[in-house]
């Protein structure tokens, strides 16, 4: 129940543009993510240091997304930019079974987080093309998502080198911010 | 000499592969994927120990050992990506016999095709990878073409390097180390002497003498930290290929904590050399 709170809040109180940050371990591919949706090709990256930000405006929405550098060093510095934020997408490496433990640990920090009460959680099961990918149902048991009771909560396979997924999964974010999108 | 290394901002190595990665190749490492390259940051990330034993036993020169045993001389390595992908995910040139083969071969020039100094290639040789972690300051304003031709002799590199001198191209050289520190100094600083103490060499000045064309067309900026750097890793490599570092497995940092960063380990081996 307590995952309308963050649907009715945005009722409340609309935004002009809504801010979503884009967080995940390092090489999950939060910048390729960002860029394929910015721009709508593959870019070659480097690990983020710090941040990149792009706006995007779907379905009459304006987005500022926020995408974070994953190494383990600049995670401790996604708190200071949670303020404002009414969606985060959590980028998992659906391949990378060693650490999507590491991956939960932090979700669950950042669930916990003040600024994070009322946003929405998507989370993009990326990498789907590799054959040795988790399922998304794989990742929801690993990253005990259905534990998550305050927040609305969302997974989306996705690959983000062909773009699969990354629009369904904004989608589901444009459904939940009050405004032009129907809900 | 060492806090130079310390304000070059992040490091990257590839921990299950045992390798420090440049720039240019960190790219091709990270869309590997995590069960061929576990791409890290020296100084970003937290290390395991037994992470950093791994490296500090492996390292880039045994490890091209290993994946490069069968590349064949003058392997045109076109392309980065393509090659870094033949080399660790289609395993195209591990060792068919079982054995790893000698230190000395005779790599292929390569005339790298992408953008942005990409054209580095990938070689997890120690000396050369370091080389290209320096890179970000070194090509800041240069370089946007660099040529990897190595050869053990002298005679062999001078033709195909004179050509590309009229072109606006790095050079590199590499092989044992004598003629890759001495390309190096000529690559960064071509007003340094041709430097070399550990090595014999006559191919060396003839090589750096083509290098030092090669580099008027470079603008290159000033490194000198960066020579030093390279005098350095030389005689870690022929300390490495000597001996394979048992002592660093002892007395290394695994006694340390697991926060010891990998990049002060290396600093570290470094130091000792």
């Amino acid at each position: 129940m307590g995952a309308f709170a963050s649907r009715f809040w945005f009722m409340l109180f609309p935004a002009n543009e809504y801010k979503i940050v884009v967080v995940g371990l390092d090489n999950a591919g939060k910048t390729t993510t960002l860029y394929k949706l910015h721009l709508g090709e593959v870019v070659t990256t480097h690990p983020t240091v710090g941040s990149n930000v792009e706006e995007l405006v779907y379905k009459n929405i304006r987005f500022e997304v926020w995408d974070l550098g994953g190494q383990d060093r600049l995670r401790t510095s996604w708190a200071t930019y949670y303020r404002g934020t009414h969606a985060v997408i959590a980028v998992i490496d659906s391949t990378d079974r060693d650490r999507i433990s590491i991956m939960k640990d932090e979700l669950f920090m950042l669930l916990g987080h003040d600024d994070l009460q009322h946003s929405v959680i998507l989370v993009f099961a990326n990498k789907q093309d590799l054959k040795d990918a988790m399922t998304p149902a794989e990742i929801t048991d690993a990253l005990s998502l259905h534990s998550i009771k305050n927040h609305d909560w969302h997974i989306q396979a996705c690959c983000a080198l062909t773009g699969d997924g990354l629009y369904d999964g904004l989608g589901w974010i444009a459904q939940r911010v009050p405004g032009k999108a129907p809900s | 000499m060492l806090s130079h290394f310390l304000y070059r901002g992040p490091r990257w190595a590839s921990v299950n592969l045992g390798i420090f990665i440049c720039m240019q190749c960190l790219g091709a490492h990270r869309s590997l994927g995590v069960h061929i390259s576990k791409v890290r940051s020296a100084t970003l990330d937290t290390w395991l120990p037994e992470q950093i034993a791994f490296i500090q036993s492996m390292g880039n020169e045994r490890s091209n050992n290993y994946w490069e045993a069968e590349l064949p001389p003058n392997y045109d390595r076109v392309g980065i990506e393509c090659f870094i992908r033949a080399k660790y995910e289609e395993k195209r040139w591990v060792p068919r016999d079982g054995k790893a083969k000698s230190l000395s071969r005779v790599n292929g020039e390569k005339i790298p095709t992408r953008s942005g100094g990409h054209g580095r290639m990938n070689d997890t040789n120690h000396v050369f990878e370091e080389r290209k972690i320096t890179c970000p300051p070194v090509t800041k304003n240069s370089t946007p073409l660099p040529v990897k031709a190595s050869t053990p002799l002298p005679v062999k590199a001078s033709s195909p390097l004179l050509a590309k001198v009229s072109t606006p191209m790095a050079v590199k050289v590499s092989t044992p180390m004598v003629v890759k520190a001495s390309q190096k100094v000529a690559h960064h600083n071509k007003s340094q002497e041709l430097m070399q103490k550990s090595e014999p060499a006559a191919p060396k000045a003839e090589l750096s003498k083509k290098e030092e064309n090669a580099t008027k067309n470079l603008t290159l900026p000033k490194v000198d930290y960066a020579t030093e750097l390279f005098n350095l890793l030389c005689m870690d490599d022929s300390r490495e290929s000597d001996s394979t570092i048992p002592a660093h497995d002892k007395n290394g940092p695994i006694s340390k904590s697991s926060m010891v960063s990998p990049f002060s380990v290396h600093l570290q081996q470094l130091a000792k050399m």
